[in-house]
C-alpha cells in the first residue's frame, strides 16, 4: 500500500453499521499528503457515501458521535487531529464498548 | 410519598405468612433502589453466614424509583441473594413488564426467605379497590415440574387466566440447583448471573406470578413527562446507534480485531471463525426480528434463528447478546452460527447463565484435550474445542445434573478443584463467577475491574472497559490512574443499576449525574444533588464490599486467574502482552488507596462512618418496622 508523494494511502475497516449500510468490511484510500483526520473523513466519504449519517457527519467535518477511529488495532484516537503513514490501517468503530 | 412505597412485602415460605416491613426514607434516599436498595436489604435480611442453599438465605426482588414513570429503559428491576456460586453478594438485573408489577404489587421490594415443602407457586395479587390489601398464595406446583422457562411462564398465564399477571420463573437447571441457575421473567429475559435460579430452587419457588395495583405516583408529573420526552429523543442518537442497528453482537468483529475477543478458554485473543459468528453475519443471516423491553425507546434485542436442519431449539428465536455469542462460540471454538443460537436456545430454556454455562464447557474442553477428562467421564462425547454437539450435549447435560454434567453444574471453580492437577489453572473465573467476554491481558483498566467487583468477574458492575477503549489509557500497559478509573466507573455503575437506568442510555446524557439527580427530584421530591448522587454510588459499592467481608471475603479474593496472569497473548494485535501478578497488585493497591481502604483492602472504620454505613452492624431484622 504505497502512495505517492502526494498522497497516503491506507486502509480504513469498517464494523457494525458503516460495514452494514456501506456493504463493504474495508476500502482503501489515497488521501491528500499530508493525511490527517480531515482529508481522512473527506476521502473516504467521497468513497463510500452510504457512511454518511452512519458514521460520518453529514457536513463531512469528522465522525458522528458515538464513532471513534482506532489505528492498527491498537491506539485509540479520540477526537484530536492525527497522521497518518502509508500502510496504516483505521478501523472505524462504535465507541460504545458495552455489551 | 413519591417514587416509593415505603415499605417491602416479606413472604415466608417456610410458614406460609407474609408481612410489610417499612424502609425508612434515608435508607431509600442513601441506596436509591435497584441494586443499591437491595444491597442495603440484603444485608439487613441475610445472616451473617447463611448457607446460600440455606432457608435464612433471603432472595430479593427490588424495584427502583423510576420504574413506572414510563422514562425510557427504566422498566427494570433487581435480584440479589447470597450467591451458591460465590458465597459472596449476587446482584443481577432484568427488565420489562415484570418490574412495574413488581412495584404496583410489593412495594419497594419482595423479599422471599424460608423454603416450601414442595413445589410451589408464589402467587401474589393486589385489591384493585384496596391496592394496599394484597392476597398471597401458595399454589402446587407439582405440575409445573421439568417444564423449560419459556414454557412455564405461558403454562402459569394459562392456568391463572389472566395475562396480565407478570412471571418470575425458574427453568429445569434452578430445579436442579445448578449452582448458575437464572431466573427469567416476560419472555426469556434473565436475571443471569450468579445463580440466582438455584436459591429459587432451593427454595422449592418454581415461579413467583405478581399482579399489583399500587399507585405510582411521582411528585413532579408534568415536569417529568417533558424530561422523558426529551430524554427519549436523545436516546434515539448517535451514542445509541450501534444498539438499535446490531445490539451488543456488534462487539465480536470489533473485539476480534483489538485483540480482546476471550477464544478457546482464554488461550487465545482472536478467533479464526469470528466473522462466521460476528453479529454482522448473525445480522445477515439469522436476524428473525428486533425487539426491546417495556418502555423502551432503543430496543437493542436482536432475535435470532437457527437455519440447519437440527432439533427445533433456536428455531423459535432466541435473544442473542454478546456475552452469549462468546461464551457459546469462540470461548468454546465453536464457529457454526446455528450452534451458537442452538446453545443460547437451550440455557434460556434450561435457565442458566450463557456466560458461566459457555466458560465452564470451556474449561471441560480444554481438560479433555489435556487428558484429565476422558470420553469415560464424558459419556463418550469428543469434548474437544470446536465440537459443536458435544457442546450442545453437554449443557443439556449441566442443566439437568447428568453424567459429567453433575460435576460442570457446580461451575468451573468447583469442579477444577474435584479434577485438580493444575485445572484451576485455566478456570476462567473471578470469586467463582465466570469472566465475561473481555481479555484482560489485552484490557488492562479491565483486568483490575474484573478482580475486585464484589460479584466476581463482572463486565456489568464495571465498566473500566471504556477506559480501555477510549485514548484516555495505553490499554496495554499499566500506570497509577486505574485505581482510580475502576473505583470511578464502579461507583457509576452502582448508581446507574440502582435509579435503574439501562447501560446503553448513558452516552445519551449531557451530565449523567446532574441529569439523573434531576429526574430523581421530580420523581420522588426529595431534593438530590449530583454530587450527593455520587456518594450514593460510592456508599453502595463499599456496602457491597462490606456484605463480602462480612462472608469471609480477604484480599486474595481479589486476583485473577493464573492463565491470565502468567501465559502472554499468543496472537493478535496483542501478541506477547502479558499481565503480570505485579502489576495487577500494583492496580489493586491503587484501587484501594482511591477507595479510602487499608492496604488489605478492608474498610475502615472511618470510612464506614463517612458513608454513613457504621450502624448497619446492627443485628437482623432490629430495624425492621412492622406495618
Amino acid at each position: 500500500m504505497n502512495g505517492t508523494a502526494a498522497t497516503v494511502r491506507v486502509k480504513v475497516e469498517l464494523f457494525g453499521t458503516p460495514r452494514i449500510h456501506s456493504g463493504t468490511a474495508a476500502v482503501e484510500l489515497a488521501v491528500p499528503y499530508p493525511a490527517n483526520r480531515g482529508k481522512l473523513v473527506a476521502a473516504l466519504a467521497k468513497q463510500c457515501p452510504a457512511l454518511l449519517g452512519h458514521g460520518l457527519k453529514e457536513d463531512l467535518t469528522d465522525l458522528e458521535d458515538g464513532y471513534v477511529f482506532n489505528l492498527n488495532g491498537l491506539a485509540f484516537l479520540g477526537e484530536a487531529d492525527f497522521t497518518l503513514a502509508n500502510g496504516d490501517s483505521l478501523l472505524l468503530i462504535s465507541s460504545q464498548a458495552g455489551g | 410519598m413519591y417514587g416509593y412505597h415505603g415499605k417491602s412485602l416479606i413472604v415466608d415460605l417456610s410458614t406460609r405468612t407474609h408481612r410489610w416491613d417499612a424502609i425508612g426514607s434515608d435508607a431509600l434516599r442513601n441506596f436509591i433502589g435497584g441494586i443499591g436498595l437491595g444491597t442495603y436489604l440484603l444485608y439487613r435480611y441475610c445472616p451473617p453466614g447463611a448457607d446460600p442453599l440455606g432457608p435464612d438465605n433471603p432472595l430479593l426482588f427490588v424495584g427502583s424509583p423510576l420504574v413506572g414513570t414510563r422514562l425510557t429503559t427504566s422498566s427494570k428491576f433487581a435480584v440479589l441473594t447470597k450467591s451458591p456460586l460465590t458465597g459472596f453478594i449476587a446482584d443481577s438485573l432484568s427488565s420489562s413488564h415484570l418490574a412495574t408489577e413488581l412495584k404496583k404489587c410489593c412495594g419497594d421490594a419482595l423479599i422471599i426467605v424460608g423454603r416450601a415443602g414442595e413445589p410451589t407457586l408464589l402467587r401474589i395479587e393486589g385489591d384493585a379497590l384496596e391496592p394496599d390489601h394484597i392476597s398471597v398464595k401458595f399454589e402446587d406446583a407439582a405440575d409445573l415440574a421439568g417444564l423449560g422457562a419459556a414454557a412455564r411462564e405461558e403454562a402459569i398465564k394459562e392456568r391463572l387466566g389472566d395475562p396480565r399477571y407478570r412471571v418470575a420463573c425458574i427453568g429445569p437447571a434452578g430445579e436442579a440447583q445448578v449452582k448458575f441457575a437464572s431466573i427469567s421473567n416476560d419472555g426469556g429475559r434473565q436475571a443471569g448471573r450468579c445463580g440466582l435460579g438455584a436459591v429459587m430452587g432451593y427454595k422449592n419457588l418454581l415461579a413467583v406470578a405478581l399482579r399489583g395495583h399500587l399507585p405510582v405516583e411521582v411528585a413532579q408529573p408534568e415536569a417529568v413527562r417533558s424530561y422523558g420526552k426529551d430524554l427519549s429523543r436523545r436516546s434515539l442518537g448517535a451514542a445509541t446507534e450501534k444498539y438499535r442497528n446490531l445490539g451488543t453482537i456488534a462487539n465480536v468483529a470489533v473485539f476480534n480485531r483489538l485483540g480482546t475477543l476471550p477464544t478457546r478458554n482464554f488461550r487465545e485473543s482472536t478467533f479464526e471463525g469470528a466473522e462466521q459468528v460476528s453479529g454482522e453475519e448473525l445480522h445477515r443471516n439469522h436476524l428473525q426480528r428486533n425487539t426491546g423491553c417495556a418502555n423502551c425507546t432503543i430496543g437493542c434485542e436482536r432475535i435470532l434463528v437457527s437455519r440447519d436442519r437440527g432439533d427445533r431449539k433456536g428455531r423459535g428465536g432466541v435473544r442473542m447478546e454478546y456475552e452469549s455469542l462468546f461464551a457459546l462460540g469462540p470461548l468454546c471454538g465453536v464457529a457454526d452460527p446455528d450452534v451458537v443460537i442452538r446453545a443460547a436456545a437451550i440455557c434460556d430454556d434450561l435457565g442458566m447463565d450463557t456466560i458461566s454455562a459457555g466458560a465452564t464447557v470451556a474449561w471441560a474442553m480444554e481438560c479433555f484435550e489435556r487428558g484429565l477428562l476422558t470420553t469415560e467421564d464424558t459419556g463418550g462425547l469428543d469434548l474437544c474445542f470446536g465440537n459443536g454437539d458435544a457442546l450442545l450435549r453437554t449443557l443439556e447435560d449441566m442443566g439437568h445434573r447428568r453424567g459429567i454434567g453433575n460435576l460442570l453444574a457446580e461451575g468451573s471453580r468447583a469442579a477444577a478443584a474435584v479434577v485438580g492437577s493444575g485445572s484451576e489453572a485455566w478456570a476462567m473465573q473471578v470469586k467463582g463467577l465466570e469472566m465475561p467476554g473481555y481479555e484482560p491481558r489485552s484490557l488492562k483498566t479491565m483486568a483490575l475491574g474484573l478482580a475486585i467487583t464484589p460479584r466476581g468477574a463482572c463486565h456489568n458492575r464495571s465498566s473500566a472497559y471504556e477506559a480501555d477503549f477510549s485514548d484516555r489509557v495505553d490499554r496495554l500497559s499499566v500506570d497509577e490512574a486505574r485505581g482510580r478509573i475502576a473505583a470511578e466507573s464502579e461507583d457509576f455503575e452502582a448508581v446507574l443499576d440502582s435509579l435503574i437506568w439501562c447501560k446503553f442510555l448513558r452516552k445519551a446524557f449531557h451530565d449523567f449525574y446532574e441529569e439523573s439527580a434531576q429526574v430523581y427530584s421530580m420523581v420522588t421530591g426529595w431534593e438530590m444533588t449530583a454530587h450527593e448522587l455520587r456518594r450514593c454510588g460510592e456508599r453502595i459499592s463499599n456496602l457491597k464490599k462490606l456484605f463480602n467481608i462480612r462472608e469471609g471475603w480477604t484480599r486474595a479474593d481479589d486476583t485473577l486467574p493464573p492463565r491470565a496472569l502468567e501465559e502472554p497473548l499468543p496472537d493478535g494485535v496483542a501478541a506477547g502482552v502479558g499481565l503480570t501478578k505485579e502489576e495487577l497488585d500494583y492496580m489493586i493497591a491503587g484501587y484501594y488507596q482511591a477507595r479510602g481502604w487499608t492496604a488489605d483492602g478492608m474498610i475502615t472504620e472511618d470510612k464506614l462512618a463517612e458513608m454513613g454505613l457504621l450502624d448497619l452492624t446492627t443485628p437482623v431484622g432490629q430495624d425492621a418496622i412492622r406495618l
